[in-house]
């Protein structure tokens, strides 16, 4: 990776800027501690401590640690007091060395102690948390970890709830994150890989798959893009979503986003790869197929009949959204035969008094629609209710009544708009918020021609786009028969016995064959013969 | 894009079946012999079965070549290469006929006031991104569209059931035209349309990611659609009957338009509309892709190099005919007449050269170095 220097300015002339050496440590203490804290600028959050142990060595020993991303107890409990108490029986002549592997070796009771030999790999160390002890006399210095800050507890998923499964979500930190996976796939494939990405947020991104079910493909080639990012930062997963992402002009997102660690969990039992980041709830999951946006974790904890009812629901939701204020301009403004006269006759008693034509006003109300929806986001809490009246009554109800919109025209777009929110996924309702708009223009020149043209445009982009080497129609286009078991419909657990793959890696077998809860046969007689 | 391109078994049926239902049903076939022609059609359908074995057959002797190797192999590098261009022209017209046929069936149910021109355009925009995506993109298509056409002719034929609006009486007197007229009006026009236009897989069956020929699969494909094709004049006639149905140009669409007191939704032209408008799309398009990669194999440039300039053949062709009667008397008179050279003569001969050349083999091999 190209390492720009830290910490300089872009005014730095240029021939200098290339990857500086690592800096190895010099032999003197304080010359050490003078660089790092030349280096960190002497932030007030860094504590430096000199202290000496007359037993361990005559000269002095040196902390360096970050508050606050440090727990203090465990810091003096763990490191401060055994260095600084413990008296070892006096070794004559004992030097440097000695001293060092002594402390390594004996007297730190902590779980990781790490080796530093450059400024760089310590000044690391000490951002994740790491108490530094450096010696008077070495080139090495000791790094123990007792990284422990502040962190939120686990809570409910804020923007994925479900009615029936577990309620808890991820929360910004990576380890509880791995952890929380750990606790759900309890097997020796489970992988977590980890990268630091980001010159200057360092952050910490796992790569989380099974081994033996993950394509090793798409591992590879996720692996390849995740080295090859050279960003200054990485602050949420949709950073690595945009740099890892297959197709970069293309409204459709071909990498799932989850809060819900059951839901990870089960994409990874599918043969994805997960991919959590530091600083954000919001995992990744690759390669996603289209279909996989219609998939709620939900759909396994409810009864097939259900899921596969509401599957159905979602799909047509996706379509409602996506074509309705366009079929609603086409119909009125080119097609007005294909309408029961009745309803004709009621649509233009309605519009007759609308100064505007059917797109200005469907134009209009949906913008109208997309700022309350973005006022409703970022608008403090208290004020919540103020906004709904004025959104519902005002805009909806005045605007009507004050014939600026047809009554029609305001049921499309509620209608529209409340569809958006049936699909589980946001990324692909966002989509086609967008794609809405270009329908509703397309509708508006060129009729419902127009808009089957630009659906078949839509089809062949999809079918042409790749998720990792994954087609994204796939297992629909190119299709695989036995894949369809979890697509438009759920079919029973019991009867899922292949995982459902994609064209990549291979495929296995899930759970047995015959899982179909059946009377055992032996049973089934006597009750027979039981009953008159 | 180096990777070989491939299709996949099911991608090679659901292909033929769509572009074998294309435009068909939306012109009444075999309107000479009124109530009987489902029979005439029988016979085409039969006589494209034929056709289509003989195809295979061919196929199944040049393992991995398409047409154009085919022709350069048995008919020489020169005279190869003329017949090869003049197929690609062939299909490239094939093709342009599609796109009138839909311009002028959009102009004639949902825009009746926007230009022909910008219509087609669009058409040959659609196609053109489609063949620039490739041919397995292409092939992707049927998968979603071959479902969703046939639910819609499934919900039209249901309707209809359900109206009351199929009179199978209208079909009778069976019989009624010798059998000396059906075989003539089966062959050559039914054949050539549509049955003949299998012609296309000649370029496209070297593709299929098995080894072999697809035989099983393309006559099962092939089988169900003809037998759904004469379902389909079946229900036009016994809905319109033959008087209607022979004087309409697009009896589909009436017999849609039978549905109008459905109180849901006045007429359902649009359902018909949006099925002519896929098939339409799809055969056009695979015209269209095999004029390109005909043309590409004998040039030897890039498929992609070849789009535009295609495309734009076939668009600027598709203005010639002055209006939509002209149009219909020349792919009802001329065409049908060429037709049946392209498919079934040239095939008929490469067959022959493969017998010839097989018999040779065989009984003198030491002459052949």
């Amino acid at each position: 990776m190209n390492k720009k220097s830290s910490a300089q300015g872009p005014g730095q002339d240029a021939p200098t800027h290339s990857v500086p050496a690592p800096q190895p440590l010099s032999v003197s203490l304080e010359a050490n501690v003078q660089e790092i804290s030349k280096r960190i600028g002497e932030s007030s959050d860094v504590v430096f401590r000199h202290f000496t142990n007359e037993s361990l060595s005559s000269s002095p020993l040196a902390f360096i640690y970050i508050d606050g991303l440090v727990n203090s107890e465990m810091v003096n409990q763990t490191v401060l007091q055994p260095l600084m108490e413990t008296v070892v029986p006096k070794i004559p002549d004992i030097t440097a060395t000695d001293a060092y592997n002594l402390v390594k070796d004996q007297m730190l009771p902590i779980g990781s102690v790490k080796e530093g030999k450059t400024l760089e790999s310590l000044l690391g160390m000490l951002f994740d948390g790491y108490t530094l002890i450096l010696f008077n006399g070495m080139t090495t210095a000791l790094a123990a970890d007792t990284a422990g800050w502040e962190k939120r507890s686990i809570n409910e998923p804020t923007s994925q709830g479900v009615i029936r499964g577990p309620k808890e979500g991820f929360t910004e930190n990576l380890r509880t994150g791995t952890a929380m996976l750990r606790r759900r796939l309890k097997t020796s494939d489970l992988r977590i890989e980890e990268y630091k990405i980001g010159e200057r947020t360092q952050t910490g991104v796992a790569l989380v798959y099974l081994e033996g079910i993950a394509s090793a493909e798409v591992l590879k080639e996720i692996r390849r893009r995740l080295n090859a990012i050279q960003t200054d930062s990485i602050l949420e997963s949709n950073y690595i979503e945009e740099f890892i992402q297959d197709g970069g002009l293309t409204p459709f997102p071909t990498i799932q986003n989850t809060e819900r660690p059951d839901a990870l969990a089960g994409g990874i039992l599918e043969g994805q790869v997960g991919i959590i980041i530091d600083g954000t709830p919001f995992a990744l999951l690759a390669p996603s197929t289209f279909f996989n946006f219609f998939q709620s974790s939900e759909d396994y904890y409810q009864r097939y009949d259900i899921s596969s009812f509401l599957r159905l629901i979602r799909y047509s939701a996706f379509f409602v959204s996506m074509l309705l204020p366009a079929l609603y301009i086409a119909v009125t403004t080119f097609h007005q035969e294909m309408l029961p006269t009745t309803l004709l006759v009621s649509l233009a008693a309605q519009r007759e008094g609308v100064p505007f034509p059917a797109l200005a006003e469907a134009l209009l109300m949906e913008l109208t629609f997309d700022v309350l929806r973005e006022a409703g986001v970022r608008m403090p809490r208290t004020i919540g209710p103020a906004i709904s009246i004025v959104g519902a009554l005002v805009l909806g109800q005045s605007a009507v009544q004050a014939g600026l919109v047809s009554a029609a025209m305001v049921i499309v777009v509620s209608f529209t708009a409340i569809s958006n929110f049936v699909i589980p996924s946001l990324a692909i309702a966002n989509s086609i918020r967008l794609i809405r708009f270009i329908m509703m223009l397309i509708a508006a020149t060129l009729g419902l021609f127009g808009i089957m043209s630009f659906l078949m445009v839509l089809l062949i982009h999809m079918a042409g786009l790749r998720s990792f080497g994954v087609p994204y129609l796939s297992p629909v286009a190119p299709m695989t028969p036995r894949y369809l078991k979890d697509i438009f419909i759920r079919v029973p657990l019991w009867d899922m016995t292949i995982r459902p793959k994609t064209n990549l890696g291979k495929e296995t077998r899930r759970q047995g064959k015959h899982q179909k809860p059946e009377p055992a046969k032996k049973l089934q007689k006597p009750e027979g013969e039981n009953t008159p | 894009m180096q990777k070989k391109e491939r299709i996949s078994t099911l991608q090679v049926i659901f292909m033929t079946m769509l572009f074998e239902i294309g435009s068909t049903p939306l012109f009444l076939i075999g309107g000479t012999v009124k109530q009987d022609s489902w029979l005439a059609m029988s016979i085409g359908a039969a006589a494209g079965f034929l056709l289509l074995l003989l195809l295979l057959w061919i196929q199944k002797h040049s393992s991995g070549q398409n047409l154009m190797n085919m022709l350069t192999a048995h008919f020489g590098r020169f005279s190869g290469s003329l017949l090869g261009g003049i197929y690609c022209l062939y299909f490239a017209y094939q093709s342009m006929r599609n796109v009138r046929d839909l311009g002028e069936l959009t102009a004639m149910t949902l825009l009746p006031r926007t230009p022909v021109s910008l219509t087609m355009l669009l058409f040959v925009l659609i196609a053109l991104y489609a063949i620039w995506k490739g041919t397995e993109v292409i092939f992707r298509l049927p998968e979603i569209l071959l479902p969703l056409v046939l639910f819609f002719y499934g919900v039209i034929v249901l309707l209809l059931g359900i109206m009351g609006a199929i009179d199978l009486g209208r079909l009778l007197p069976v019989f009624e035209s010798s059998p000396g007229m059906l075989v003539q009006t089966a062959l050559p026009d039914i054949l050539s349309f549509p049955f003949g236009q299998m012609i296309v897989f000649l370029m496209l069956w070297s593709l299929w990611d098995k080894p072999g020929v697809p035989y099983k699969q393309s006559l099962v494909a092939y089988a169900l659609i003809s037998l759904f094709l004469i379902f389909m004049n079946i229900v036009n006639m016994a809905v319109l009957g033959p008087t209607i149905a022979g004087i309409s140009q697009l009896p589909l669409l009436k017999v849609v338009r039978t549905l109008s007191n459905l109180k849901f939704i006045e007429r359902l032209d649009i359902l018909v509309t949006i099925q002519l408008f896929i098939g339409l799309l799809i055969k056009m398009m695979l015209f269209f892709l095999c004029a390109v990669k005909g043309i590409s194999v004998l040039t030897g440039k890039r498929e992609q190099w070849w789009v535009f300039p295609v495309g734009a053949v076939i668009y600027g062709t598709s203005f010639l005919a002055r209006n939509y009667t002209e149009h219909i008397a020349i792919g009802l008179g001329p065409s049908l007449k060429i037709d049946p050279l392209f498919q079934v003569a040239v095939p008929l001969l490469l067959a022959f050269s493969i017998l010839l050349r097989r018999t040779n083999k065989r009984s003198s091999p030491q002459k052949r170095t």
